[in-house]
């Protein structure tokens, strides 16, 4: 008995690539949590819900549309120790603006409203996840980015002019993009 | 280890990483101005945040350690906004009132003359202060916005103008030209997260 092709490519391709971060994401957290207590803790438990209620959407949309929802991987490799609360902190404070950016990245490839609708909330989320956490990091540090998930646009955002007095290029604008993602071993 | 390896790649794999504008983006803009509407909107709406944070501070000059964040945020979002603006229409309103946004941060005041939209406003709410003025206590401050006399509530009326402007802003995203949503979808995530940090 042969299986129906899945609909949609591109759609259900972005779809995919939700579902792999939301993998990565909930494994991530739980990692993190290990080392949190008190505020933190619970901030880890309610990420993990959220990244699960947000894959278990995910494959229902997928089987939805014909496709075989792409697993989790049994482990990931983080890129450094997470023993301490503020090495697990910064962990989630990557998660959370890694899922950003890549629920920015597929709002570009998505036209159905009813898809852009379960994917903002998401981007949200995440967003408001990460404030959180900054503010658990550095309680008097920017808590907020002025665009978060930016490194998933499709263009990068205008950059601001230079200062008058200063002839030195700006940053470009948008968040950190994650070099702390956690990946599959041998990937 | 590699910046979005193993799970995040996966987007990378499935080409998903999108690189160009090769292909016309379907448009949803009612304007039909090529996503002017939805981008003017979004600028209207961060005029009128800008406008509520400065009468605010004026009013309740010891919250500026708490609103100073949001607020160099929205300048951003005007900023980026006014910029792509004033590309996508090189002689219309928008390329002045970039000129006079040097960097960051020294913007010239909010609420400066811009075309209206029309239509409801676009932070979603009622009036520039959203909620009610309370009882005994508002008074308006620069621009004629009212400010409630109690700071605490002051800071309620801006954390309700930013969920309103996270909710007008994923309705834009999820019905938005597809060069667009994105972008919408990402000043929603700032106006949220500024909601939820200024109520903590």
């Amino acid at each position: 008995m042969s299986r129906s092709p899945a609909r949609g490519g591109r759609e259900v391709d972005a779809l995919q690539g939700l579902l792999a971060v939301e993998h990565a994401a909930t494994w991530g957290w739980e990692v993190a949590g290990a080392e949190l207590d008190g505020v933190g803790l619970a901030l880890a438990r309610e990420a993990v819900a959220a990244h699960r209620a947000r894959r278990d959407r995910l494959q229902a949309l997928l089987r939805d549309r014909g496709a075989e929802p792409v697993p989790a991987s049994p482990a990931y490799a983080l890129p450094e120790r997470t023993d301490d609360r503020a090495a697990a902190l910064r962990l989630g404070l990557s998660l959370e603006e890694g899922t950003a950016d890549a629920q920015a990245r597929a709002l570009a490839l998505l036209e159905a409203p009813a898809l852009r609708a379960a994917v903002v909330p998401a981007l949200v989320g995440a967003a408001v996840r990460a404030s959180r956490v900054r503010a658990l990091l550095d309680p008097d540090g920017p808590l907020t980015v002025p665009f978060p998930g930016a490194a998933g646009l499709p263009q990068p955002l205008p950059a601001p002019p230079p200062p008058a007095d200063d002839g030195s290029s700006p940053q470009p604008e948008g968040s950190p993009s994650s070099s702390r993602w956690p990946s599959p071993p041998n990937s | 280890m590699g910046a979005l390896s193993g799970a995040a790649a996966a987007l990378g794999g499935c080409g998903l990483f999108a690189g160009g504008d090769d292909e016309p983006g379907r448009s949803r803009d009612p304007s039909g101005g090529g996503g002017t509407g939805d981008l003017a909107a979004a600028l209207q709406a961060e005029e009128e945040l800008l406008s509520a944070y400065g009468a605010a501070l004026e009013e309740h000059p010891g919250l500026r350690s708490r609103l100073r964040g949001a607020r160099a945020d929205h300048e951003e979002h005007r900023r980026v906004l006014l910029t792509l603006l004033a590309d996508l229409d090189p002689s219309g309103p928008w390329a002045a009132a970039l000129d006079g946004v040097a960097a960051p941060g020294a913007g010239p005041p909010a609420g400066d003359a811009l075309p209206p939209t029309g239509g409801p406003s676009p932070t979603g709410s009622a009036s520039p202060a959203g909620s009610p003025s309370p009882a005994g206590g508002a008074s308006p401050a620069a621009g004629g916005v009212p400010v409630a006399a109690d700071p605490e509530q002051a800071l309620a009326a801006l954390v309700d103008l930013e969920r309103a402007a996270a909710a007008a802003r994923t309705e834009q995203a999820v019905q938005a030209d597809d060069r667009w949503a994105p972008l919408l979808g990402v000043l929603a995530a700032s106006e949220a997260s500024h909601a939820a940090v200024l109520a903590a």
